[in-house]
């Protein structure tokens, strides 16, 4: 990279970083995994700059490899992983951070008794707003095979003691409030 | 308001996840790792053509017999006075040309980084590959061995050791890799989501080119830190710097670990990056790169501080182990 496409780099992150870090913690339902794997994401990206055409594609791809690379190896090694991760109290940016830090421990724990797959499908689809034929591609599969397989992950996730709470809450004419109340 | 499951699931992940932010600092270490490789990049691809390289090389010499003729003999031109950044420049090449050559198929380069991040860097001189080893929060503990990644050592002792030719030579490495990244990058803005491809225009518009003197100062200063790079080479090095406009020198400093150092830094025409590098005046080796870069509101980048202190350099006859997991 020379200066300016240094600058379209920095362009970039500043514009989709954050999107990056929370796609990475919802696939890897695990925050401070996910700080790794977003870096490694972003070194990759760098590394291929004046190549890459569609950076948020590429970083997608780069992702999910990582991602299925490391459950691949936590199978072969079983590795504790923290579910909760730590909040920056004093990051002046922080949205809602009540319904952030205490909603996140039982979605990331319901996303982690998915498969590595699954959880990519939903993440995709649900987090990213990326279509069926979109992911299909992304993940080398067909369009019935994600639908299909977002269907069941859906219905699973609706199953999960930690989000019945969640989901019945949001099922209507909850608030924020409402859904904290409902988690506890 | 959410209503099928599908909704809920997606009004979830959003919520649950909105406190989350990239932090600037990561981006800083990404591209301070990049700025490595794009160096390592530059000076491989010359390397490799060298045969081009020396037919610039020779032009440049010929065709500067006479304009340079003082500064070709290799010592401070004749008849010229010097300026006081010039003068500690020159004096920096002297005290590099009468270092020692480390002896030793691979050089160990042992650093400390930005963000709390130690490195060490294995080349090996004779093939250039390079293993790079690492200690600190969110990095990989070892990076996958580079081949050829640097010059050798003999490649580095080809390079001209007059300062235009020298000069010369360090801008085609520039610029040979900005045609290769540049032919990519009016396809990769068109293809941007409109509001960054808005952005990112504005950005260039702003932009003042860059100069001939920056990419020179820019190739030199990365060129520096290399261990590989013998005295005749680093001396002819700290020569064109001294004939670099806008380079500032400050002597009877200290580097971040309070090593005694002259710095030299200069401001980039294009980003307004400062680059300053902090030099052992006893040997002329390189002790610290220090690059300041500007936030930049348009585009929406923080401005960031990054380091590289260099601690020792040592040599061995055998490729060491990694020296973190003892």
């Amino acid at each position: 990279m020379d200066r300016k496409q240094t600058r379209a780099f920095e362009g970039f992150v500043a514009e989709s970083g954050d999107a990056l870090l929370r796609m990475a913690t919802l696939l890897t339902f695990d925050v401070n995994l996910a700080e790794d794997i977003y870096q490694e994401t972003l070194h990759r990206l760098a590394a291929r700059w004046s190549r890459v055409a569609h950076p948020m594609a590429f970083c997608r791809r780069v992702m999910h490899n990582i991602v299925i690379d490391q459950a691949r190896a936590r199978s072969r090694r079983p590795r504790q992983l923290g579910l909760a991760g730590t909040h920056d109290s004093c990051d002046p940016r922080a949205g809602d951070p009540v319904t952030a830090v205490e909603l996140r421990p039982a979605l990331l724990a319901a996303l982690g008794t998915l498969t590595p797959q699954q959880r990519a499908i939903v993440v995709l689809r649900y987090f990213d707003d990326r279509s069926e034929n979109e992911v299909a591609d992304l993940l080398g599969v067909s369009a019935g095979t994600v639908k299909s397989t977002a269907s069941r992950a859906v219905a699973q996730l609706r199953a999960q003691p930690g989000l019945i709470a969640l989901f019945a809450a949001l099922d209507g004419t909850s608030t924020t409030r409402e859904v904290h109340h409902a988690r506890y | 308001m959410p209503g099928t499951d599908e909704d809920i699931l997606r009004e979830l992940m959003g919520r649950a996840t909105s406190d989350l932010h990239a932090s600037p600092a990561i981006t800083a270490r990404v591209l301070t790792r990049q700025r490595r490789r794009r160096w390592r990049s530059r000076a491989v691809s010359v390397a490799v053509t060298s045969a081009a390289a020396g037919t610039v090389a020779g032009v440049v010499a010929s065709g500067a017999a006479g304009a340079h003729s003082a500064t070709a003999s290799g010592g401070a031109p004749g008849g010229i006075k010097l300026t006081a950044a010039q003068h500690a420049l020159y004096q920096l090449s002297s005290a590099a040309a009468a270092a020692p050559v480390p002896a030793g198929r691979y050089v160990q380069l042992t650093e400390e980084q930005s963000g709390d991040a130690s490195r060490t860097s294995v080349i090996d001189s004779r093939t250039g590959d390079v293993w790079t080893y690492q200690q600190g929060p969110g990095i990989p503990g070892e990076l996958p061995m580079a081949r050829s990644d640097s010059p050798t050592q003999a490649q580095f002792a080809r390079w001209p050791t007059n300062p235009a030719a020298l000069r010369m030579m360090l801008l085609v490495q520039v610029k040979q890799q900005q045609i290769r990244l540049q032919k990519g990058f009016a396809l990769k803005l068109s293809q941007q989501p409109a509001t960054l491809r808005q952005r990112l225009s504005m950005v260039e518009a702003k932009m003042p080119p860059e100069t001939s003197y920056d990419l020179v100062f820019e190739q030199a200063t990365d060129t520096l830190w290399n261990p590989l790079v013998g005295p005749q080479l680093r001396a002819a090095l700290y020569k064109v710097l001294a004939e670099t406009p806008g380079v500032t020198v400050r002597t009877n400093t200290t580097d971040m670990r309070g090593r005694p150092a002259t710095e030299i830094s200069r401001v980039d025409n294009m980003a307004g990056e400062i680059t300053s590098t902090f030099e052992d005046p006893a040997t002329g080796a390189v002790l610290e790169s220090l690059f300041v870069t500007p936030p930049d509101k348009v585009i929406g980048a923080t401005g960031s501080t990054d380091y590289d202190l260099y601690l020792s350099i040592t040599t061995s006859a055998t490729l060491p182990a990694n020296p973190y997991t003892k």
